[in-house]
């Protein structure tokens, strides 16, 4: 089953979407930290990651939030277990984006490390179609 | 039946024998003594006396009623003839009037003239017996003293009314029984000669519905209840649908002078100014400010609703597509509950935009604190920390609390921008205390000259202070100095209009507080507003007796401060309080010295300093050589933390200090039992 980690810190929000997710035939792991969300990494391997990116205007960042966990992810030893999802497709969403009148989208997402930027507020159908795009090439390569 | 006293008897058998009693009662217990013929009425004897008083020469006045009639005023002549002529007809209607003559000496010589009909068997007057009492020195002494009565009385009429102030005076049942003409106008014009009541089209509103205040609210109300009403601004109504007129009134009690034990219909006098215009542009000023500050937090409350938005769309969406009603009603409810949130959100972020300036009154500051911590919390940053601390549980501020919210919130909205835009610092801190003095004359040489009034020394004002401090980047000295200026701002164009800090400013000013800055560059920021103490019943607090300061004893304070002026006032301020004082300009100055074997028994030292060397840094190495010597902070700035004391950590007291406050620090410091 296709293992999908999220991070968020609104409760409420994060309960939708891994119920929402796990409807659609998903197996997923819901944290509101980066540290946790890194510690339950350094074990397990996921085949995606969804993660709320707390970004400032000025670049300013919650020190415990999306940026910490990409940065943790992409960074991980070459020689670590965690090594294993130093490739993983990861989607960074966010409300903050309105703070510059712009959209979130993928350039400030890469800009992160992410693969692919989602602005809040959004639905269920739009972060599938999301998710589906980014598994399709790594499950193909696996496939073959 | 009462016998005659035997001496009285044989006064009167002596009088008839002897004349020389008459002559003697004469001379010395009357003025004058006339006899006169109502037969022949022209003629009248007159005693010398009579004339002596007026200053003639009794010597060849002829003994005829012309010679006195000459002299009278006129006026007098007339009223003593038609006296005369009714005592006469009715012996029970007594001849007695004050007449005026002319003296010798031109002047008028007062005289108390009474007389007595002899009349025969038939009851027919035939004689009449005078006698004049002098009373010139009592008219004239009664005169002196109306006409400096009138001096006096038309030189306060001319003051009072030039005055623009509006001065009325109550009884103790709220009546006007004194107005002048600036009050009058205040009254809409009332022409009414007091005593009368308070005119009811023109009673004090409530600024916030504008509905007549009780009258125990109401400044007349208070004042004749015995309290001092100090500069409180009030809302009075006017005619004809006018704007209504803002008024500043203070109340003073009259004090009834025991002594000359003269009653008064005055127990308490109101005087009122009309700042309409003043007001009218002040609060045009915080609304704009208000709505800047609206402005400044649409980044932050666009993030929230995002989020509330993307709870509610996404459970939205899945409870549409949910085949189980009861999942899908779980979901809906979730979408209920970010709705209320952003409802909640949106409710406060109005009432603060709406809110209306109030009348000052006592808010408890637990209260102030939560109510503006809901307003702001959601609204800043995550990763920025947002601390409320009070020093004790139950202080009272004097204020308008909409207009102590906005001014909050523009303090807390500058450190959050500056800790943003430099990327540096991530707390905010929000402290009140309790401050028993202006300490203003502490650091501002210049206001002790001669022409300022020095406060009493004797009883002192109590205020709450609101401190709000950052550690973000600090502020530089010319950023500092211009941070009240109206739209000065270091924003940018498109981030504020520059009217925050300068309505903050307004708004202590006003409510006879007052606003200082404090900034080390690298450190951080605190801005302190300085608010008169309220009180738990509603009102301000009075002033209070000064408490007497610790005395130092003798003992020797190493003071170290880089700023001339303050290290100057400090040093005097010590000697004051009983201290020695050996004063150093920077840390390696008050190094040296103790290298040379300066002892002390405590040092004071600023903690930012210019040079190498700052406040942690001297007292670590005077620790070296001095282990066991206490040591004392003291800073404008007071968000240092225990990590950044480093090895020595100690009190830390806030620059400019009072002397009482100063005193008890050092003592404590000096007492305090080794650990």
């Amino acid at each position: 089953m296709t293992r999908i980690l999220v991070l968020e810190d609104d409760i409420d929000f994060g309960t939708l979407i891994k119920e929402g997710l796990e409807g659609e035939g998903f197996d997923v792991v819901l944290f509101d930290r980066a540290s946790k969300a890194l510690t339950y990494l350094a074990d397990e391997t996921v085949d995606l990651v969804i993660t709320d990116v707390f970004v400032e205007a000025d670049g300013a960042l919650i020190p415990d939030g999306g940026v910490t966990l990409i940065g943790g992810i992409r960074a991980a030893s070459r020689y670590s277990n965690a090594a294993r999802n130093r490739d993983v497709p990861i989607i960074a969403m966010t409300g903050r984006g309105g703070l510059l009148g712009k959209e979130f989208g993928l350039a400030n997402a890469a800009g992160i490390g992410a693969n692919a930027g989602l602005q809040k507020p959004f639905a269920q159908p739009e972060l599938l179609s999301t998710i589906r795009r980014l598994l399709k090439p790594s499950s193909a390569e696996r496939e073959t | 039946m009462t016998a005659k006293h035997y001496l009285e008897a044989e006064l009167e058998e002596r009088l008839a024998r002897d004349p020389a009693i008459w002559a003697f009662i004469r001379r010395t217990s009357l003025d004058g003594v006339w006899f006169r013929d109502l037969e022949s009425p022209e003629h009248e004897w007159m005693s010398p006396e009579f004339w002596q008083t007026l200053g003639y020469d009794p010597v060849g006045k002829p003994h005829m009623s012309q010679a006195w009639q000459d002299i009278i005023h006129p006026d007098d002549l007339i009223k003593a003839t038609e006296n005369l002529a009714r005592h006469i007809a009715d012996p029970a209607f007594e001849y007695d009037q004050v007449m005026r003559y002319r003296n010798a000496a031109g002047g008028t010589t007062w005289v108390r003239c009474r007389g007595l009909a002899l009349r025969d068997e038939t009851g027919k007057a035939r004689r009449l017996l005078g006698a004049h009492n002098d009373l010139t020195e009592l008219v004239e002494t009664a005169q002196i003293r109306e006409d400096a009565f009138q001096v006096t009385n038309s030189r306060l009429n001319a003051v009072l009314n030039a005055a623009q102030s509006g001065i009325i005076g109550l009884d103790a049942a709220g009546q006007i029984t004194f107005v002048n003409p600036s009050a009058r106008h205040m009254l809409g014009g009332v022409v009414q000669e007091p005593p009368f009541p308070w005119p009811q089209e023109h009673l004090f509103l409530s600024p916030q519905d504008l509905q007549p205040l009780p009258r125990k609210d109401s400044p007349v109300g208070r004042a004749v209840a015995g309290e001092l009403i100090q500069r409180e601004t009030f809302v009075i109504k006017r005619s004809y649908g006018a704007e209504p007129r803002y008024l500043r009134v203070s109340s003073a009690a009259v004090e009834i002078d025991v002594e000359t034990d003269v009653e008064t219909d005055v127990v308490t006098v109101l005087i009122m100014d009309d700042i309409s215009e003043q007001e009218r542009t002040r609060q045009q000023a915080e609304r704009s400010s208000r709505l800047d500050a609206l402005g400044q937090l649409t980044g932050g409350i666009a993030h929230d609703f995002n989020n509330m938005l993307a709870t509610i769309e996404y459970a939205v969406q899945l409870a549409r597509d949910q085949k189980n009603p009861v999942k899908s009603g779980d979901y809906l409810d979730t979408a209920l509950g970010a709705v209320r949130r952003g409802a909640d959100m949106t409710k406060r972020l109005l009432a603060f935009a709406k809110s209306q300036p109030g009348l000052s009154r006592s808010w408890q500051i637990e209260e102030v604190f939560e109510h503006f911590a809901a307003l702001v919390r959601p609204t800043i940053e995550e990763h920025i920390a947002l601390d409320f601390s009070i020093e004790e549980a139950g202080m009272f501020v004097f204020c308008d609390r909409n207009q102590l919210e906005n001014a909050l919130l523009n303090l807390v909205l500058n450190c959050r921008d500056a800790m943003v835009r430099s990327g540096q610092g991530g707390r905010i801190q929000i402290f009140a205390r309790n401050v028993t003095d202006q300490p203003d004359h502490l650091l501002d040489r210049d206001a002790q000259s001669a022409s300022v009034p020095q406060p009493d020394v004797r009883e002192s004002s109590r205020f709450i202070e609101i401190a709000v401090t950052d550690d973000g980047p600090g502020m530089e000295d010319e950023v500092k100095t211009r941070a009240t200026d109206p739209f000065f701002t270091t924003k940018g164009a498109t981030a504020g209009s520059g009217l925050g800090l300068s309505m903050v400013y307004g708004f202590a000013t006003q409510s006879q507080g007052q606003l200082r800055i404090y900034s080390e560059i690298g450190h951080g920021t605190t801005v302190r507003i300085l608010l008169p103490r309220g009180t738990e019943a509603g009102g301000r607090e009075a002033p209070v007796a000064r408490k007497q300061a610790r005395d130092g004893g003798g003992a020797r304070v190493l003071l170290v401060e880089n700023e001339q002026r303050l290290l100057e006032i400090m040093t005097e301020l010590l000697i004051s309080l009983g201290y020695k004082v050996t004063s150093a300009g920077d840390g390696a100055e008050a190094l040296a010295a103790v290298k040379d074997g300066l002892e002390y028994d405590i040092l004071l030292t600023d903690v930012v300093m210019p040079g190498k060397m700052g406040g942690f840094d001297l007292a670590r190495a005077l620790r070296q050589i001095r282990p066991d010597t206490p040591v004392l902070y003291m800073s404008g700035y007071t968000g240092f933390s225990e990590a950044e004391m480093g090895e020595v950590v100690a009190p830390l007291i806030q620059k400019p200090c009072p002397p009482d406050d100063l005193g008890h620090a050092l003592y404590l410091a000096l007492h305090k039992k080794p650990t």
